[in-house]
């Protein structure tokens, strides 16, 4: 295992954390404001926040998994590396399948 | 929302997710189909996973390169469990989730006082092992993983269970870092916190293109659960890793005993 000792990874997941608390507030605004219009009046503004919300909360997952390819390339750990990339292609090949079904 | 948070603040405590909880209450409590339990739990799989992954690692408990080597086969049978999910008999699915929580539970409980952490923080943690500051031992500790086989093995056999039943993984892969691994039990969490989320976000759309994920429900209960898992990770900082464990076993003979008795 080689380690880039310059790439401070700390401050990056210190970030990475700030990015995942952000999206959160996202997701958490759209949920409450869409459950609480939808139930005054089960308006179609209030489905397409819950279902804003719901999509950004599954973005999260796969925006972590990129920020992390970015995270083991700077490493120059290419294990970490190529496991990162796999999973990241799982991910891809979720949504494509999701795609598949939901035509 | 109230089992959403019940679901979450547990979820957190324990790092093993809310789904464990909450499908058996939406399912068997609740009287919804297991589909639309299941797609609503992985919802709030990936909800706790953000909150409680987020300040882990900020900890530095996860265990990320570990954690993304897990993942592959994870997020591989996570996605086929989403696809074949619909061909499988439930009852298949319920005997083997309770026979392999039951083992896991025994583990556990004949392992209460045992700890996994070197003292020593000079030693080399080895190609997957990690060091943290551990509270109990008011020091730096190394830990080093073993048996990687067996933690890959496990790591896709959750990530099929959370692609098939919608529950996070975490509540197989925990103890099995934990007792067969040599992973602590907060490290074995924090790393397990982070993989649920991509585990569950590996079949979640598969469910939301289905239709299995009715958007107010999962609303509510994604709400109940970023509440509760606040509390839950506010209250595992100050729980001792020994109670921890035990809670672990009792929540999963429960659940062990829940999915036997659905199988029947």
């Amino acid at each position: 295992m080689v380690i880039n000792q310059t790439f401070d990874v700390v401050a990056f997941e210190r970030l990475i954390a700030k990015l995942m608390q952000v999206g959160g507030r996202i997701c958490a605004v759209c949920l409450v404001s869409g459950l609480v219009l939808w139930m005054i009046g089960g308006s179609a503004l209030g489905w397409r926040l819950l279902q804003a919300g719901l999509i950004t909360l599954m973005a999260m997952p796969a925006l972590r998994i990129c920020l992390t390819i970015v995270e083991s390339f700077r490493m120059k750990d290419r294990l970490f590396l190529a496991a990162t990339v796999t999973v990241a292609l799982i991910l891809g090949a979720t949504l494509l399948y999701a795609f598949a079904v939901g035509r | 929302m109230g089992a959403g948070a019940g679901a979450g603040c547990l979820g957190a405590l324990l790092g093993i997710g809310g789904g464990v909880f909450l499908v058996p209450f939406l399912h068997v409590g609740s009287g919804l189909p297991l589909n639309i339990a299941s797609g609503i739990s992985l919802m709030t799989v990936i909800a706790t996973s953000s909150v409680v992954s987020a300040e882990s690692v900020r900890r530095g408990m996860t265990n990320l390169r570990l954690g993304m080597l897990l993942q592959v086969g994870a997020s591989a049978a996570a996605l086929a469990g989403g696809i074949v999910v619909t061909a499988i008999p439930h009852a298949i699915l319920y005997v083997m989730f309770s026979s392999v929580t039951a083992v896991v539970a025994l583990i556990m409980l004949s392992r209460l006082d045992r700890r996994n952490v070197i003292l020593d923080p000079t030693i080399d943690p080895g190609p997957f092992g990690g060091r943290f500051y551990e509270d109990e031992s008011g020091r730096e500790v190394t830990y080093r993983v073993r048996r990687m086989p067996a933690a890959l093995t496990v790591s896709a056999v959750a990530g099929f269970v959370s692609g098939s039943l919608g529950i996070g993984g975490g509540v197989l892969q925990v103890p099995a870092l934990n007792a067969w691994c040599g992973v602590p039990m907060r490290a074995a969490a924090a790393t397990s916190s982070l993989m649920i989320g991509v585990t569950a976000a590996a079949s979640a759309p598969i469910y939301y293109a289905r239709g299995d994920v009715s958007p107010p429900l999962a609303a509510a209960a994604v709400l109940g659960v970023l509440v509760g898992s606040r509390v839950g990770l506010w209250i595992g900082e100050r729980a001792k890793a020994k109670w921890l464990k035990l809670l672990m076993a009792l929540v999963l003979a429960a659940v062990s005993i829940t999915y036997l008795l659905k199988a029947w």
